[in-house]
């Protein structure tokens, strides 16, 4: 097979964080490997693949219509009892991607640029010396290879097998992962084809949310994503779940089920420490997920450019030690981390209110005031909160009661 | 007090999506491509595994 014996950059994972990785890398004339345990890059997804618009804008992709295949304008939320509230913008906040095309793309981008990208590449092991990781030893098609990296990067998803294998600890405890269910549904009717349909419930999603991602029409019928993420804790299966809900969506169940996904969420419990001596995590390896939704693509690649920043200097200064790279550490708090923290403190609030008092929450909001809260203008904030308190009472009950 | 024993396996409902793998404290599990081997020198028999599993494969 054509590849070196040593590289500047060795990534495990083929995802949006290892790939952005290679990008990035190649494009500083680093030499890369990337190595991708599946057949092929971009499958199996693990996704429910929206990503907002303000992604798009910071890290400079052009939504393609090949992988960008439908526009989103916001979200309808239901309320358990099924009242909804819709949150419209005039322009599109963001896309439904197809993760098999999108990742096909920044790999194709990668190659050309000069990065070595192999799929069907398992990494099995990290090699040391002493404390110095200083590569890997990987399996492709039955055949063991051993890479030299000046720096290896893990991003291998929520298991994170290579950097736990490399002696960092990302273990995730259960109570911070969510466990997730997904159908692509296709011959269907979705009732706002242009929006995300969130449904909260108790009941059918402990903890997190079930999601309608719209893809697209065909012959008057949509398709997309229709799926759900529960409490990783949770004794009921995030499939019983997603089942037992789609028996009560009468439109929705007579849809075809034409790519079943599984996949769990990494939602908290951000790490202290994500490098060691030449090694760094990034993406979903290095739990760096919105810990109320949990997307992660944007918030991964994100991290990945950091992290090129802070290899390109380790590697010109000659510093491969954890000290010199854990400044990434300390630049993606900065950056996101400290962020994502505080709303981890918010999502520990939302999931102890009751399926009853969301109910008296939604019915005293309209769409116009969750648009005006989500929007984090603090002065606009408080005024709706406000209305609404001097209107509804039990509503200050409720607030107070998780609040405190 | 819940029984120690290994987790049950069930290979047919599978998903390999390694949400297991993710949750093991131990480092017992090992998914390449489409086989999950536990390692039962390492497993702990804390039963994560069986929580995390969006579909029931593991119980």
């Amino acid at each position: 097979m054509d590849f070196e014996k040593e590289y500047d950059i060795v990534i495990a994972g083929g995802g949006p964080a290892g790939l952005r990785t290679a990008i990035k890398a190649a494009e500083k004339k680093l030499k890369v490997l990337l190595l991708e345990k599946d057949q092929e890059i971009g499958s199996p997804v693990r996704c429910g693949e929206g990503l907002g618009m303000g992604w798009f804008n910071r890290l400079g992709i052009k939504p393609d219509p090949q992988f960008a295949v439908q526009s989103i304008y916001g979200a309808v939320l239901y309320s358990p009892k099924g009242k909804k509230l819709v949150v419209r913008f005039d322009k599109a906040s963001g896309y439904i991607i197809e993760r098999r095309i999108f990742e096909k793309f920044l790999a194709r981008e990668a190659a050309s640029k000069g990065a070595t990208l192999i799929a069907k590449a398992t990494v099995i092991d990290v090699l040391k010396e002493g404390e110095q990781v200083t590569g890997v030893k990987f399996v492709h098609a039955g055949e063991e290879f051993s890479v030299k990296a000046k720096v290896v990067v893990a991003a291998d998803g929520v298991e994170s097998t290579v950097a736990r294998k490399a002696g960092l600890n990302t273990t995730n405890a259960l109570y911070n992962v969510d466990s997730g269910y997904q159908y692509e549904m296709a011959g269907v009717k979705f009732e706002h084809p242009d929006l995300i349909a969130l449904y909260f419930s108790n009941k059918y999603a402990n903890r997190g949310y079930l999601w309608i991602f719209p893809k697209g029409e065909i012959n008057g019928k949509n398709y997309g994503n229709v799926g759900v993420g529960i409490l990783g804790s949770d004794t009921k299966t995030a499939k019983k779940c997603l089942d037992e809900w789609l028996e009560t969506q009468p439109e929705l169940k007579k849809g075809s089920k034409i790519i079943v996904n599984a996949g769990c969420i990494p939602v908290g419990g951000l790490l202290d420490k994500m490098t060691l001596n030449g090694l760094i995590a990034v993406g979903d390896a290095a739990h760096q997920v919105n810990p109320i939704h949990g997307g992660g693509m944007g918030i991964a690649m994100e991290a990945a450019d950091l992290a090129v920043e802070v290899i390109a200097e380790a590697i010109e200064k000659n510093d491969l030690s954890d000290e010199f790279l854990s400044q990434y550490t300390k630049k993606w708090f900065e950056l996101r981390g400290n962020k994502l923290q505080s709303l981890v403190k918010k999502r520990k609030m939302l999931e102890a209110i009751s399926d009853e008092d969301f109910e008296t929450i939604v019915n005293s909001l309209s769409g116009e005031d969750v648009l005006k809260l989500a929007g984090g203008d603090m002065l606009e904030s408080a005024k709706v909160v406000t209305k609404k308190l001097m209107k509804n009472p039990k509503l200050a009950t409720i607030l107070l009661k998780y609040l405190k | 007090m819940e029984e120690k024993r290994f987790p049950e396996f069930k290979p047919e409902l599978c998903m390999y999506c390694a949400g297991c793998v993710a949750v093991c404290p131990a480092l017992a599990l090992n998914l390449n491509e489409t086989k999950l081997e536990l390692n039962k020198e390492k497993c702990i028999k804390c039963l994560a595994c069986t929580k995390i599993c969006p579909v029931g494969a593991l119980r």
